[in-house]
């Protein structure tokens, strides 16, 4: 399935097009931004500080993340960062952490994908 | 096409993730000009290079390398933080993190998601906050400048002046240039000491000053003495003693004629020096017999200094005391009566003032 528009993509994984396209103006301009999301590394950093256990790591890198997503206004995938986010804040609930990971693997994965069929 | 204004300000905007970066450099673009770093040891060479040029900079915290606290820290070791302005833009809205931002030096928080135009006033604010505080603080360097060197300047024509008047002394004979050179030099080490031991009179480094230029009037009332009583070697009458302590007196009619429509510092002590330089702690003292700290601390020391000196001074003795000898005089209450304020000062003194008396020499 490949997307047309900007528009088109954020309606399916869950973005809030219309905060974009104020600060853009363009619909173009915002493929351009979310296709930068591609370059971004902080999911990579998080993924290897989940496997290496290192934390502290992993709270800055999920930190990163939501920044990001929540900049570029994909706002459900921003959420379940925050999740994340939240128990690993202090190492305060590292279990609920690895449970709360995997969704956003998964969704981070369906973002990246549909934003590989942006035209 | 584009309208660039003449003169576009800078923004350096310090974020490890390149669409964070991208994405304020596109908001500000059109307006400002923009240069980003991607860490903080970037943003801190960024910084050295153009520190006069950047009107703000966004701040992210966690930055590889440096971080944004360590940027922060820099800023404050070269007096950065408070002419530029650093807004934080974070994910993070706890009281704790921002209270901690602030105290680290950041001016402005700004919560993700942010709303463009929010962000665009904020900045265009803080940015004329800190360039209309600046430019009020170099102003205030440049008034400061100017009045410290008009007080200079009329340091400088007092001095004249009252050298003019000491030389009118001189030339008269009444005293030698020595004898005021002296008393002069005396009286700033001794008010010096006064001024150290004695904080309640709150003296400044300048007033010391003016006092020492003031003491060399001290006996400009002799020339309203007659001649012959001046020069009298031998003992005076009652009422030649009567005419001669009246110098004092005559010493505050001269200056009055000096006396502007403001009374100046430098005019009061003049005046007080003249008027009460030969008065006693005792009461013993002319022209009015007042007692300790009746008198004006600058006249008792004025009114030491001249008799030490004149103990030592060979025009009036023709074998003048030995410095050391002349100071137990001094101590022992041989030459008037001193406060015991001022004898302590003395005593602290006595060293210095041995120096200076070797250095300024009377020529016999």
């Amino acid at each position: 399935m490949s997307y047309a528009t900007a528009k088109e993509l954020y309606s399916k994984i869950g973005g809030n097009y219309e905060k974009m396209i104020g600060i853009f103006k363009t619909d173009d301009m915002v493929k351009e931004f979310a296709k930068m999301f591609l370059d971004d590394n902080s999911a990579i950093e998080l993924d290897q500080a989940m496997k290496n256990e290192d934390y502290a790591a992993a709270f800055e890198a999920a930190h990163k993340l939501k920044g990001v997503t929540l900049n570029i206004a994909l706002d459900d995938l921003g959420a379940q960062a925050t999740e994340v986010v939240e128990r690993l804040r202090n190492q305060k609930d590292i279990e609920g952490a690895k449970i709360e990971y995997p969704k956003l693997q998964e969704m981070y994965k369906k973002v990246i994908d549909a934003i590989k069929e942006l035209n | 096409m584009k309208n660039a204004p003449i003169e576009m300000k800078t923004i350096l905007i310090a974020d490890d993730a390149p669409i964070n970066r991208k994405m304020l450099g596109f908001i500000f673009q059109e307006q400002f000009n923009v240069i980003e770093a991607e860490n903080g040891q970037v943003a801190i060479e960024i910084l050295e290079k153009f520190k006069d040029e950047i009107s703000i900079i966004f701040l992210d915290l966690m930055m590889p390398i440096k971080t944004g606290i360590d940027v922060l820290e820099y800023m404050k070791e070269i007096g950065l933080n408070n002419k530029v302005p650093v807004i934080m833009i974070t994910g993070e809205s706890t009281p704790e993190s921002d209270e901690k931002a602030y105290q680290l030096g950041v001016s402005e928080i700004i919560y993700k998601p942010f709303d463009e135009r929010v962000v665009m006033r904020r900045t265009k604010n803080t940015i004329e906050l800190f360039e209309n505080r600046n430019a009020l603080e170099k102003k205030l360097e440049e008034r400061t400048k100017e009045l410290q060197k008009s007080k200079e300047v009329l340091f400088h024509q007092n001095q004249f002046l009252v050298n003019a008047l000491g030389s009118v002394l001189e030339l008269r004979g009444y005293e030698s240039s020595e004898h005021l050179m002296r008393v002069r030099t005396f009286t700033k080490i001794m008010m010096g000491y006064i001024k150290q031991l004695y904080p309640e009179y709150e003296l400044t480094d300048e007033q010391v000053m003016l006092i020492s230029e003031a003491a060399i009037l001290h006996d400009l009332g002799k020339v309203a003495v007659p001649e012959h009583i001046i020069f009298k070697n031998t003992k005076y009458t009652d009422e030649e003693m009567e005419e001669f302590e009246k110098h004092t007196i005559y010493g505050c009619k001269i200056l009055e004629n000096f006396k502007q429509q403001q009374e100046t510092e430098l005019y009061k002590y003049c005046y007080d020096i003249c008027r009460y330089h030969h008065e006693r702690a005792d009461g013993k003292g002319y022209p009015f017999n007042i007692k300790e700290d009746k008198i004006p601390i600058w006249s008792q020391v004025v009114g030491l200094v001249d008799s030490y000196d004149g103990l030592i001074n060979p025009r009036l003795h023709k074998t003048p005391y030995d410095v050391k000898i002349a100071s137990k005089k001094v101590k022992d209450g041989d030459c008037g009566a001193f406060s015991e304020k001022v004898l302590k000062a003395f005593e602290l003194a006595e060293e210095e003032m041995f120096t200076v008396a070797a250095k300024i020499n009377y020529v016999i």
